[in-house]
């Protein structure tokens, strides 16, 4: 006899043993002994996939559909078969990034956002208090069954069944306890739970032999195995559509399911713990790869014959058949076989509730409350140093939060439904981080905003398509909105949106939800574009591999990008003066003080790797950048060491590029040095050949006369004193040309010895007149002088004053008008200088020439065989003497169209500061 | 062709493969009423493939490289080591 206090006894002993294991298991761990590094416990705790659903609800959905609930175990088998190159790298990515659950996972993908964290959180909770209520009815129902032995009377059929106690409430309210002694004794930095782990793989056991020890009593005992089960079945009619795949014709949704579990395998919350976050070393996926779906395939092998065996016995339908692997051993007595079950089931639901709620609570807490409460400043959270106490009880209230919420569930919905109906809506909610999760881990170029938006647009097609309606089925919506459509319009009936009908309602709402899901985050993802951070990530991400050589873990350590951090890293790079100007400068345009600000934020680091990208290129800029940028990584002074050697090298191509510059720069200025010498050497080559041609002309005359005298002695004495005259004065003109020329290259070179003094030009000018009186006499020219009495002293040297005008009446005398010949010499005091003009009567100088008559050797001869009228130099030296004075001289023809010669010399500054003082 | 390639390929081969096995219409050539020793067709079909499946993941898996090697070389990587693709 099965007394309720031998059922209550055991169970609470069963529990008490899980908690023993896992107690062993956490004390192996301290003492680093671990109990579960070894694959196959990683399997069995993988295993946690196999929940109430596959111990009571499978048999229930045989029972009625036949195979239709085996996709559920063939997609876990297809995603494990893809282990090598998603399972790995899921794992590896978790482990590097030190990722605590799947809400960190995506929300660190898209640079950590924590938006995106909270969002899978909301939906995670949303979408899984569904299957946590599923597997409190299949306790509490199995428990209620139980409690009858012997008899075999369902629940809902218990007319006399005592209201109270809840069995359902008290087993939430159990199992919260048990979650929270579980998984939230203590905080662990790395969410580690060992024990729990080990209790874990202990239920994957328990379950497995209760499940294989009924199929084996109903195929062997009550019947003489398969062929005579389904032998006897096949005689039945309505048996027999059990037998085929797609039994009630829709092969969509066996598709459906595929999908949806092989999705789920990887994105249920607990799974993601178990397979990635529990994981202690990623080589045991290689043996779990393949005992994990050999597990399934076992503990499906008799899904089947207990469902024919139970459909055969109970062949009234009196009995639930999501109860047949308990009920069956009750209806024959079997005491220990059906308590063997109960406790099986119970290690289904407890294992699957316990990995849930902490996976969960984890989520709630790390990705929901804490982010909400450390940015409430008024909390000052910050500033306590310890909060691993106010951690725990956020996890705990979660805890116990999210499993009232599944007996809510349960009590005001779940009641009509299949365990499978519940478990499916669970797995359509899940299947909506597929996306963002498949895609954050092999496309760099998926974005943040369309994983984001995705996920919204996906959760609130799969609320609209799926949860509303299971309300509205509750009575919790009128029947209405199914049938018409909210308001009555047809278009949104929400198992036919848009009139696409023909589709069973789960494949309908994977449709719409992934099609709003996968567009939005294909979409966004091509428009807009990733911050450097996302970019950061996405590489981590992607290429995990590449980035991680093997899997190492303490090398890496937590903590976000400090200014101090980047501006190590850009001076031990880009040097420290232009870090410290670029810095300078970035706050200054921003306004910022980096003297008080520590933590740098995105944009900084956004800039920091711009600036560095210069220098190191851009991918190697992410990857350091990356390093320091995001918490959770290699240290900077390992960073810095392993990059150190790379440093050495760019400071020494440095330094050859600044050599390289130099030299070119060289050797421009030896080009250009080379071009002036060139240029020097032609001028010189002129200067020689037209400094020589105008010494011959003299020479050539004088050689010529005295060659003359030489061969004829016999000239008359006129003719010998005409030709010696002209010797002389051509001898003259030689000795004038070479003074001169001796005058201008000493003027030119800067050797000249002037005497500058402050004179008065007035004497300079009489001089120069008197001297040149003979001059006049000789060509009958007259001499006009106009010279005011008040001329001021001007800052000069007084013989080469002389010089010039004296240069410049003689070349007057030499153009004026013959035989009527008139010069004018005029001197006018103007502010700052005085002007002399010497006038003549003569032709003029042509517009053209009057600048070139300046230079050396050019005279404004109208032919060349016309005999030049001087040494050409006389002008080339006036503008010289005048230059240096700081003066001006220029030629401009008067009104009578004569020459007027004039220059200007600067008055004494002594003079004019007198002047200025008086 | 290197170890991880080789790994990489018949993983996906399988995945394939699986996918097709799993799943109409190939199913449906087993989903008549016929029975082999006594079994529904179907029934034995789903669990043999599902089997044969399994086991083709365990020698996968037993001659699998390390999965440190399971990215493909980098473009430059597989430029500055050309020997790779060709060993």
């Amino acid at each position: 006899m099965l007394q309720s206090w031998v059922i209550l006894l055991v169970s609470l002993g069963y529990l008490g043993l899980l908690f023993a294991i896992a107690y062993y298991g956490d004390k192996r761990a301290d003492s680093r002994r671990s109990l579960i590094n070894n694959p196959y416990i990683y399997t069995l705790s993988i295993a946690v996939y196999a929940t109430s659903w596959t111990f009571y609800g499978s048999v229930g959905r045989a029972a009625s559909s036949g195979l239709d609930f085996l996709p559920i175990y063939l997609g876990p088998t297809l995603t494990f078969v893809a282990w090598w190159f998603l399972l790995t790298k899921i794992i590896r990515i978790t482990k590097a990034n030190r990722i605590t659950s799947i809400a960190d996972f995506i929300a660190s993908r898209y640079g950590k956002s924590t938006m995106l964290g909270g969002l899978v959180t909301v939906i995670a909770v949303v979408g899984i208090t569904p299957y946590i209520a599923l597997q409190l009815k299949a306790v509490s129902t199995s428990l209620t069954v139980l409690m009858q032995y012997p008899n075999v009377v369902m629940p809902s059929a218990m007319v006399d069944a005592p209201v109270t106690p809840d069995t359902a409430l008290m087993v939430a309210m159990a199992m919260a306890v048990f979650a929270i002694l579980f998984g939230t004794r203590h905080i662990d930095a790395s969410e580690h739970h060992e024990g729990m782990v080990a209790a874990i793989a202990f239920e994957s056991i328990v379950k497995l032999v209760a499940f294989l020890a009924v199929g084996l009593f109903v195929t062997f005992t009550l019947h003489d195995g398969f062929g005579d089960l389904f032998g006897k079945a096949a005689q039945d009619p309505e048996l027999t559509k059990l037998f085929t795949v797609g039994a009630d014709g829709s092969y969509g949704q066996w598709i459906t399911l595929t999908l949806l579990s092989m999705a789920a395998i990887i994105c249920l919350p607990r799974q993601f713990h178990v397979a990635a976050v529990e994981n202690v070393d990623e080589g045991h996926l290689k043996k779990a790869a393949w005992l994990f779906p050999l597990y399934l395939l076992l503990i499906n092998i008799f899904v089947l014959p207990i469902a024919l065996g139970g459909l055969l016995y109970f062949s009234n339908g009196s009995v639930d058949a999501d109860t047949f692997v308990l009920t069956l051993p009750m209806a024959e007595q079997q005491e220990g076989l059906a308590l063997l079950a109960f406790i099986g089931g119970l290690s289904a639901a407890t294992g699957m509730v316990i990995v849930a709620a902490i996976a969960l609570s984890t989520m709630v807490c790390n990705d929901l409350v804490m982010p909400v409460l450390l940015r409430l400043t008024w909390l000052r959270l910050t500033e306590r140093g310890d909060l691993t106490g106010l951690l725990l009880a956020v996890r705990r209230g979660s805890i116990i939060l999210i499993l009232l919420m599944a007996y809510g569930y349960y009590h005001f919905i779940g009641e009509s439904y299949t365990l499978v109906t519940i478990g499916l809506l669970s797995f359509a909610a899940v299947a909506q981080f597929a996306p963002a999760m498949i895609g954050g881990i092999f496309w760099k170029g998926a974005t943040a905003a369309g994983a984001f938006v995705g996920l919204c647009a996906g959760f609130v097609v799969w609320v609209y398509t799926l949860l509303l309606p299971s309300f509205a089925l509750s009575g919790w919506l009128p029947v209405s909105f199914i049938e018409q459509g909210p308001f009555g319009v047809a278009l949104l009936k929400p198992y036919a949106l848009f009139g696409l009908a023909g589709f069973d309602y789960l494949s309908h709402s994977l449709f719409w939800s992934m099609l709003a899901n996968i567009g939005a985050y294909v979409g966004l993802s091509l428009v807009r574009r990733q911050s450097a951070l996302e970019r950061v990530q996405a590489t981590r991400f992607v290429d995990v591999f590449r980035l991680t050589g093997a899997p190492q873990e303490s090398a890496f350590w937590r903590g976000s990008a400090t200014v101090k951090d980047l501006r190590d890293l850009l001076a031990r790079f880009v040097g420290k003066r232009r870090t410290d100007r670029a810095f300078s400068a970035y706050a200054g345009a921003r306004g910022l003080n980096f003297g008080r600000q520590r933590e740098a934020d995105s944009e900084l680091v956004n800039f920091a790797e711009r600036l560095l990208a210069g220098v190191i290129g851009s991918a190697s800029a992410r990857v350091m950048v990356g390093s320091v940028a995001k918490g959770e990584v290699v240290g900077m002074e390992e960073v810095l060491a392993i990059l150190h050697e790379t440093s050495e090298v760019i400071e020494y191509s440095h330094r050859v590029e600044q050599k390289s510059r130099e030299l070119e720069i060289a050797t421009t200025e030896l080009r250009a040095a080379n071009e002036r010498l060139q240029e020097l050497d032609r001028l010189k080559d002129d200067f020689l050949s037209t400094i020589s041609h105008e010494l011959r002309t003299p020479l050539t005359s004088i050689r010529s006369f005295s060659e003359i005298l030489f061969d004829q002695p016999a000239l008359d004495d006129d003719q010998r004193a005409e030709f010696l005259g002209i010797i002389i004065r051509e001898s003259e003109r030689l000795t004038r040309l070479i003074d001169q020329i001796l005058d201008l290259a000493r003027m030119e070179a800067g050797h000249m010895d002037w005497r500058m003094a402050d004179i008065d030009p007035r004497a300079a000018i009489e001089e120069a007149v008197a001297a040149s009186r003979g001059l006049f006499a000789e060509n009958s020219t007259r001499l006009d002088i106009d010279l005011p009495d008040d001329l001021p002293a001007v800052h000069a040297d007084h013989d080469r004053l002389m010089q010039v005008i004296v240069n410049l009446i003689s070349n007057a005398v030499k153009f004026c008008d013959r035989p009527d010949g008139r010069v004018r010499l005029t001197a006018e005091a103007r502010p700052a200088f005085i002007q002399i003009t010497v006038a003549d009567n003569g032709p003029g100088v042509p517009e053209e020439a009057r600048e070139v008559i300046f230079e050396r050797f050019r005279q404004a001869r109208e032919t060349l065989t016309q005999k030049p009228h001087g040494t050409g130099l006389g002008l080339a030296i006036c503008r010289q003497i005048i230059d240096f004075f700081g003066g001006r001289i220029w030629v401009e023809n008067d009104a009578s169209g004569g020459a007027r010669f004039s220059f200007t010399i600067p008055t004494s500054v002594r003079m004019a500061m007198a002047e200025g003082a008086e | 062709m290197n170890r991880a390639s080789v790994t990489r390929e018949r993983s996906a081969a399988l995945l394939i493969a699986g996918l097709l096995l799993f799943n109409p219409p190939l199913l449906l050539v087993f989903a008549g009423d016929s029975s082999l020793f006594g079994a529904p067709l179907s029934f034995l079909y789903l669990f043999a493939a599902w089997a044969g499946v399994i086991l083709l993941v365990a020698v996968i898996a037993r001659r699998s490289a390390p999965p440190g090697e399971a990215e493909p070389p980098s473009r430059q990587q597989a430029a500055n080591d050309p020997g790779q693709s060709g060993g």
